[in-house]
């Protein structure tokens, strides 16, 4: 790890670094978009143009910024186009569906949830990024930010439970 | 980290997501290579273009705008080129990607160019090309959002033709304070651009008017004049927010009503207050672009014609009083709990899918006026005296004194010589130091030697031009 981020500090500046960054964030950056955008093929796109914008822009990461808070910033954004151009604006226009990736129950209730809650649920619960780390990723201050957390994490719960006996039988269990 | 229950519940479900491994890394090798090549075949293409139009013509004919002029021209009588003033070019006018880092990616490869300009007394057209050198982003429902002119008053704008083959639009610019500007380089700056429009225009709502209540005197939450921002509309409750100062609004964010096909935007209250149905809506990361508004149709789903009002304002989350901002909407309609029972909420929605943000400087020179027809005339109307009727191929001005009439029940009309009669796309006026200016405008210039006469209303102004 330490190495890790001695070597991705000095930035893409060149080829070989970026197949390092590939190496070490491509499997999770998929995962985090694939979460994000509930779609496991605009998952797939977006990954990849995250690392091309980071490569073309290197010269924006700034000395002193974590590398992987600036590559996740890059992967959200790159999620908000994909969700902006699905949405045509304010309209949805739902992913396809496909259960085997996903349940449709949970595609469902993630998809009840804005593009930042799905992200933001994701880096707190499965990556457990700190509120400092969001603050460099999402640009917003971590109040706002545990208030959207707070607030979605509720709601995505309650869902759970309405939608699906199993995860009702989770509740119980827990 | 410790998880609460919620959290253990989500992390449970969120673990059985399956993202198998995927080998993007040769996409991305790939696609950095590709890329590199195609802008330098972009850039030996043009100056291949250049070098070519040079042999042909003199430099200061048209250069590399030639196309999207002679697709302007195509676009009017091709008379009238004589009379447009071509812009040459004085910068690349491309983004300037310094300033937002974010945006700025978006707005690299789209180029703003003049084309041409056309100005008279007291308006100027200004015609730009834009064109997306780097990917597919723009249609022909483009729009040109934030935008302004130094020392000039920027009316509106808008597309006139877009080329689907080489990706570049027209787009016209209408301003006042041409006559001031004359002889002078104007300073054009555009800052955003909209494409993909869409619109939803009869969504049913999913409530039953007749099961909304009535709230007045309920709420506590109170919305004063200096609450509002971007209010809209006019009428009863606009006037009522001038006189009394404040007036009552639903409580915030009592409800969770999701609109079919509707993303980020939701109804967060609705009930009655006054006999008015309020219905108050909550919008999530506004993109300021999208927008929409509330209407009904009756029993055989025929539109209803009912005032509405709209104001904007926020939510204080520590006291929740009500505050200056833009999270909330609330729509109030003109109708009465017992009228609306048997009718059905609808909605009107619209949005685009692409915002592009930029930085677009573009300097103009304007070197020579057009040909300006000016017939002094006492036509007498109601309010008003017409004292001159002046024609341009911008359009007719009509200059008078009196009380400013409704330019809304005005008609005027222009007769060409072929029996062809154009109406107006646009009007404008002003009021200025007693003197009023009415300035009828159409989207493409007039060919003026083909005018024979104007109609006002039924009044009829002959034309005698060379």
């Amino acid at each position: 790890m330490e190495q890790e981020t001695i070597d991705l500090n000095l930035g893409l500046k060149n080829e070989k670094i970026l197949e390092y960054a590939m190496q070490i964030y491509g499997q999770p950056l998929l995962r985090y978009c694939h979460n994000i955008l509930c779609d496991y093929t605009d998952a797939q796109d977006a990954v990849q143009i995250t690392f091309i914008k980071a490569y073309r822009n290197h010269q924006s990461f700034k000395e002193g910024t974590i590398f992987s808070s600036w590559l996740y910033r890059i992967a959200y954004t790159t999620c908000v186009d994909i969700l902006r151009k699905r949405r045509w604006g304010i309209f949805q226009n739902l992913p396809k569906s496909n259960q085997a990736y996903m349940s449709e129950d949970l595609r469902q209730a993630l998809l009840s949830l804005s593009g930042l809650e799905r992200a933001l649920i994701f880096s707190r619960v499965i990556d457990e990024k700190s509120y400092a780390e969001l603050e460099e990723i999402y640009h917003a201050s971590s109040t706002t930010l545990r208030k959207r957390y707070e607030r979605a994490k509720n709601k995505l719960a309650r869902t759970l439970k309405e939608t699906n006996t199993y995860y009702r039988t989770l509740e119980e269990r827990i | 980290m410790s998880y609460d229950e919620n959290e253990k519940l989500i992390k449970e479900a969120l673990d059985a997501i399956k993202t198998p491994r995927y080998d993007f890394r040769d996409g991305v090798r790939k696609n950095i290579t590709h890329k590199s090549h195609f802008r330098r075949d972009k850039r030996k293409m043009k100056v291949i273009l250049v070098a070519a139009l040079i042999s042909i013509l003199s430099v200061t004919v048209l250069a590399s705008t030639l196309p999207s002029f002679n697709r302007l021209l195509s676009k009017i009588n091709p008379e009238i080129a004589s009379r447009l003033q071509v812009i040459e070019e004085k910068d690349t006018n491309k983004a300037q990607v310094e300033s937002k880092k974010d945006t700025a990616m978006k707005a690299v490869g789209i180029e703003i160019k003049p084309l041409a300009v056309l100005n008279d007394d007291d308006m100027m057209m200004i015609y730009l090309t834009i064109q997306d050198v780097a990917e597919d982003r723009l249609d022909e429902t483009l729009s040109v959002q934030d935008y302004f002119i130094e020392g000039a008053y920027i009316n509106n704008s808008q597309i006139i033709d877009y080329n689907e083959d080489n990706k570049t639009a027209i787009v016209q610019f209408t301003t006042q304070g041409g006559e001031a500007l004359n002889h002078t380089t104007i300073k054009l700056r555009i800052q955003s651009l909209l494409t993909g429009k869409q619109t939803l225009e009869r969504v049913p709502i999913p409530i039953s008017l007749a099961e909304v209540k009535d709230m007045s005197g309920g709420s506590p939450t109170w919305m004063s004049r200096e609450d509002t921002q971007g209010g809209g509309g006019s009428g009863d409750m606009w006037n009522r927010l001038e006189e009394q100062g404040r007036i009552e609004v639903l409580k915030p964010n009592q409800m969770d009503i999701h609109i079919p096909e509707i993303d980020r935007m939701y109804i967060s209250n609705i009930g009655f207050i006054d006999d008015r149905l309020h219905i108050q809506t909550r919008w999530e990361e506004r993109d300021d672009y999208s927008h929409g508004h509330f209407y009904l149709v009756d029993k055989d789903e025929n539109k209803m014609e009912i005032k509405e009002n709209n104001f904007s304002f926020a939510v204080d989350e520590t006291s929740n009083e009500v505050k200056f901002g833009d999270d909330y909407i609330e729509y109030i309609l003109e109708i009465n709990e017992e009228q609306a029972k048997d009718t059905q909420l609808m909605g009107y929605f619209a949005g685009y899918s692409e915002i592009i943000e930029g930085d677009w400087d573009l300097e103009i020179d304007l070197a020579s006026d057009v040909e300006i027809i000016k017939i002094p005339c006492a036509i007498q109307k109601e309010t008003w005296q017409i004292q001159e009727v002046a024609v341009s191929p911008l359009g007719v001005t009509l200059r008078g004194i009196g009380d400013k009439p409704n330019v809304e029940q005005m008609k005027c009309s222009i007769k060409m010589k072929n029996g062809e009669i154009k109406a107006f796309d646009s009007v404008h006026t002003s009021n200025q130091l007693g003197e009023i200016l009415i300035k009828f405008v159409m989207n493409v210039p007039l060919n003026m030697s083909e005018i024979e006469m104007v109609q006002i209303d039924k009044d009829f102004i002959e034309l005698e031009t060379n």
